[in-house]
């Protein structure tokens, strides 16, 4: 498919090329260039790759075609030729009156199995689910996934306002992707490679007008299509079981109008109405969604602006009474959930005085949830046994309920001010207070502060320095008593001393906490057990988790003389993420006496990423450039070396332009 | 700040000496009020009198360094073709007769009559660009969007003489990507992190999800976050037979966009997500292994409930 999308851009581009050749007082560039690329892979590729596929070794080379003339222009491109992530674009304007363009991209993703574990009495153990026995075919397993995108825009010769637009878009994945699922013959899980081949086809047309000088309308009507391809995988250790369904094909039709409106100089008037209609092909369910919107600016002077903005969404899902109870003979379920949303907001923007620039906005969302449904997590029937001795009776009631009404309201305030030495500070407040989370992740209230200062530095040099903070809880669903913080701070150089010298650096360090109480249990509870297994759950209060990332990054560009340019760029990351717990092992099978998890999702990942590149252009050839580079990745996994690799790519080319 | 032009009355100009000359020779001095008022009035007819298209010929006379970034811009290079753009340099700054008369010449009132969009606020500045593109259906909703309530101009991310690529983005070489990430430095950070969008590599943009130019929902592509999502991860939406609700009430309730240090842009790696909601996975169960067996064995949920965001086939989204 995606050589014959280049053809195609290859063969429109020379037909157009061939009109706007006899265009008088047409000028053309071209180019093209040609290197060769080495690979270097260790260790594992899933992570330090995931999203390269350069998969070949030897000459990939690039084409570009641009030409402008008194009918039009056009520009073709044609890049990583040779290389399985071909990508390309066609552009072609003729006047004011059309415009055609195509583009295509791949991309490779790999999504290779990756070991979880967890800290066994201080050392991390992987989880035992999975061996390398059960991989049918072990290997890369990585998916190619290309997007071709073709656009036709006509305007009217005697007024541009006037449009018609037609867009085609089709995504097509296709290769391999682990699927797991339980083995009913051992108490172990099967991973398999699982085939991906599924294609995603939309198509959208257009047309709009202006009203008059103050308005303009525009309609758009959409109809997209999914399906699946792929076949079911089976694994002869689950007699012939299922291991990975196909995806349901899905078709959506939809379509909406949105306007502008300036009724005058100081007044802006915006809005949408859109609707669409999502059927999945294999249960015979429907969703409808229906969304209105209209927005005003109120600008009486260049020194303030008030916003008000109006946004409502409803969704309807139509279920198929019978799908479940006939056709896969499952127990009757409720109906699914039904949503709507009205959201009101105003915000105002004053420039107090000449370095004093002051925002201000409300915002109050209103959600609501028919048929949301509860979800009961099995009634407590005996009493707890804590990791301390201490005998606990948590409450009786164990029903976890989706909030089918949610109210939230959201403060926000800016400040930004000159200082003096031309330092500019900007310091915001946001506060959110809701009457419940719609889930217990989602906080009911949230206070957010950060500071954001630019310090400009002789020599063009200009820092900025940046802080923020995070506290956010639950108390809705109080037995779990979700509290969040999160903290950063940030940093960034930038220097363009001037056309030959460009350097820059960004560095960041965050962390979040989070906590929140939670009930674990291990087989039946039975009255007067004190041995965890079998016997026993825990009430443990205030599980801490928290993840800490620091990255660091620069980059540079320095022209030298004789026509050398030098360019670079590295990147570090340092993540980590830990759950410390207590949690006896003792009497579980395989592990020994007094064992204890310590640490519940334990990670330390350190990615250093760097490249550099020379680059030569004669001075007496301007046209040509010579070239070569080098960018090496590497990803360590402290805690599992399985998923640590490193990539590293070298090229030298050559490029012209005629 | 620019001068007034017509404004300045060449009366005022000559007072002092006019003081003199009425306590010497009243008649010399009407004479001359007359002489400055003929003088003032031709000043002021000049000033007033509409400037007139030069041509870019003439601009590049004199900013030849502009004159030949442009020509390698989209502008630039649609000059020939479009009719919006048939007066050049003067489609977007104005005629610019006097301008050119003035010979650079800062204190001449024709040198400021060239329109100096730097001058202008960010909202005049946008207003010189709408001309021309206030019809374009992606900029629809522009001014109500949250860029320009902020004060960002379209010169803020777009150059006109030196911008590259067909949008004539200000960012030199580096993408359209960095151009919103000079302002965006925390999404920026995120990208860096262990698990993203294929943004970093160039194989997505900023604007494969946001509208920058303003939206329905926000400043994003879609009239929700939900539709967004599935124009690239339609499987993901359903509607499904058996449904897991905070995925079909928002990607966000466990999703982070910009990119985390969680696998698969989670807000908290497995299984702690999970039991943000399920307090008791696999408790109380006399027939089946509880918790510590299963997260021992396996420590993600989803590798044994594959179809988490909704199945046709079981209802506990196993396969």
């Amino acid at each position: 498919m995606t050589r014959l999308i280049l053809l195609g851009l290859l063969a429109g581009g020379t037909a157009v090329s061939a009109l706007a050749a006899d265009a008088p007082a047409s000028s053309y560039e071209a180019g093209a260039s040609l290197r060769y690329v080495d690979l270097d892979t260790r260790g594992s590729r899933g992570q330090v790759s995931e999203y390269d596929g350069k998969l070949y070794k030897f000459m990939h080379g690039d084409i570009w075609v641009s030409n402008q003339g008194e009918k039009g222009l056009f520009d073709i491109s044609l890049f990583d030729i040779g290389s399985t992530e071909e990508n390309g674009t066609l552009h072609a304007d003729y006047k004011d009156t059309l415009r055609f363009s195509a583009k295509t991209d791949t991309i490779h993703h790999r999504r290779d199995f990756t070991r979880t574990g967890f800290l066994i009495n201080g050392i991390w153990t992987p989880a035992t689910h999975f061996t390398t026995m059960d991989f049918a075919q072990p290997g890369e397993f990585l998916f190619r996934r290309t997007e071709s995108t073709f656009n036709l825009d006509i305007f009217a010769a005697q007024n541009p306002a006037q449009f018609f637009s037609a867009e085609y878009r089709i995504v097509d994945k296709r290769g391999q992707a682990i699927a797991r699922a339980p083995n009913a013959l051992s108490s172990r899980s099967i991973a398999a490679p699982a085939n991906v081949d599924n294609i995603t086809q939309d198509v959208t047309l257009a047309a709009g007008t202006n009203i008059k000088q103050a308005g303009a309308l525009a309609l758009d009507i959409e109809h997209l299509e999914f399906k699946d391809y792929s076949y079911n995988m089976t694994n002869a250790n689950a007699s012939n079981r299922i291991v990975k369904p196909v995806y349901s094909a899905q078709r959506m039709t939809g379509g909406g109008v949105k306007f502008r409106y300036d009724p005058s100089k100081t007044l802006a008037v915006t809005g949408a109405v859109t609707g669409n209609s999502w059927d999945n092909l294999k249960n015979g369910y429907n969703k409808k969604a229906v969304v209105g919107t209209v927005n005003a600016t109120y600008r009486p002077s260049s020194r303030l602006s008030v916003t008000g903005k109006l946004y409502a969404r409803a969704y309807q899902i139509d279920e198929v009474q019978g799908y479940v109870t006939q056709i896969i003979n499952h127990a009757a379920q409720g109906n699914q959930m039904d949503k709507s949303t009205v959201r009101a907001e105003i915000f105002a923007n004053y420039k107090a005085a000449e370095k004093v620039r002051v925002k201000g906005g409300y915002r109050v969302e209103v959600n609501n949830r028919r048929d949301a449904g509860n979800f009961n997590e099995p009634t407590a029937t005996a009493f707890y046994l804590t990791p301390n001795g201490e005998i606990a009776v948590p409450p009786s009631a164990m029903t976890l309920v989706t909030a089918h009404n949610d109210v939230k309201h959201v403060l926000t305030a800016t400040a930004e001010v000159g200082l003096p030495l031309d330092i500019e500070a900007e310091a915001s407040y946001r506060r959110l207070q809701a009457n419940t989370g719609a889930y217990a992740i989602n906080p009911d209230r949230q206070d957010t502060a950060d500071l954001t200062v630019t310090v400009p530095l002789p020599k063009d040099v200009q820092v900025t320095l940046m802080t923020d903070y995070t506290d956010q809880a639950s108390h809705h669903f109080g037995l779990y008593n979700n509290r969040e913080w999160r903290n950063t701070y940030r940093a960034g150089l930038d220097w363009a001393m001037n056309r030959r010298v460009s350097f820059g650096a960004d560095a960041s360090y965050e962390t979040i906490r989070h906590r929140n109480n939670g009930l674990f249990g291990d087989g039946a509870a039975a009255a007067g057990g004190t041995s965890p297994a079998g016997s026993a759950a825990w009430w443990l209060e205030e599980i801490s988790h928290s993840q800490k990332n620091t990255v660091a990054a620069a980059r540079g560009r320095f022209e030298l003389p004789k026509g050398f340019t030098v360019l670079g760029n590295g990147s570090y990351t340092w993540m980590t993420v830990h759950a410390p717990i207590q949690w006896p092992l003792n009497a579980v099978a395989g592990y020994p006496a007094s064992s204890h998890v310590g640490d519940w999702t334990p990670r330390d990942i350190r990615i250093a990423r760097g490249g550099a590149a020379i680059e030569f252009t004669p001075p007496k050839y301007k046209s040509l450039t010579a070239r070569a580079s080098y960018r090496i990745d590497d990803w360590v996994d402290k805690f599992d070396a399985n998923n640590s690799g490193r990539a590293s790519v070298g090229e030298v080319g050559v490029s012209a332009k005629f | 700040m620019r001068p007034s032009l017509g404004k300045t009355s060449p009366v005022t100009l000559i007072t002092p000496y006019m003081e003199e000359l009425k306590m010497r020779n009243p008649r010399t001095l009407i004479s001359l009020l007359a002489a400055a008022g003929v003088l003032g009035a031709a000043v002021s007819l000049r000033a007033a009198e509409t400037a007139a298209f030069v041509g870019a010929e003439t601009c590049a006379g004199c900013h030849a360094e502009v004159a030949e970034k442009f020509a390698k811009t989209f502008h630039g290079r649609k000059a020939k073709s479009s009719d919006k753009l048939k007066a050049g340099c003067e489609s977007c700054h104005g005629p610019g007769s006097l301008h050119a008369a003035a010979g650079g010449d800062k204190n001449n009132p024709g040198f400021a009559t060239i329109k100096n969009l730097k001058n202008l606020s960010a909202s005049e500045q946008s207003a010189a660009c709408l001309t021309c593109h206030k019809d374009a259906k992606q900029l629809m909703m522009w001014k109500t969007g949250s860029h320009a309530t902020n004060d960002v101009s379209c010169l803020k991310c777009h150059s006109v003489h030196a911008g590259e690529g067909r949008k004539s983005l200000a960012a030199r070489s580096q993408g359209e990507t960095e151009t919103c990430l000079k302002c965006h430095r925390k999404q920026k950070a995120d990208m860096n992190l262990a698990s993203h969008h294929p943004v970093p590599e160039g194989k997505m943009f900023c604007t494969s999800c946001h509208n920058p130019h303003g939206g329905i929902e926000g400043n994003l592509k879609a009239d929700s976050l939900e539709e967004l999502c599935g124009k690239c991860h339609s499987e993901k939406l359903g509607p499904f037979a058996f449904e897991h609700s905070p995925v079909a009430d928002g990607c966000n309730n466990c999703h982070v966009v910009h990119g985390s240090s969680n696998d698969r842009l989670l807000v908290m790696p497995q299984p702690a997500i999970c039991t943000t909601c399920h307090w008791k996975p696999h408790s109380q169960n006399a027939a089946a292994p509880g918790t510590i067996a299963r997260i021992s064995g396996k420590v993600r949920c989803t590798d044994c409930h594959m179809d988490i965001h909704g199945s046709d086939y079981q209802k506990h989204f196993k396969p």
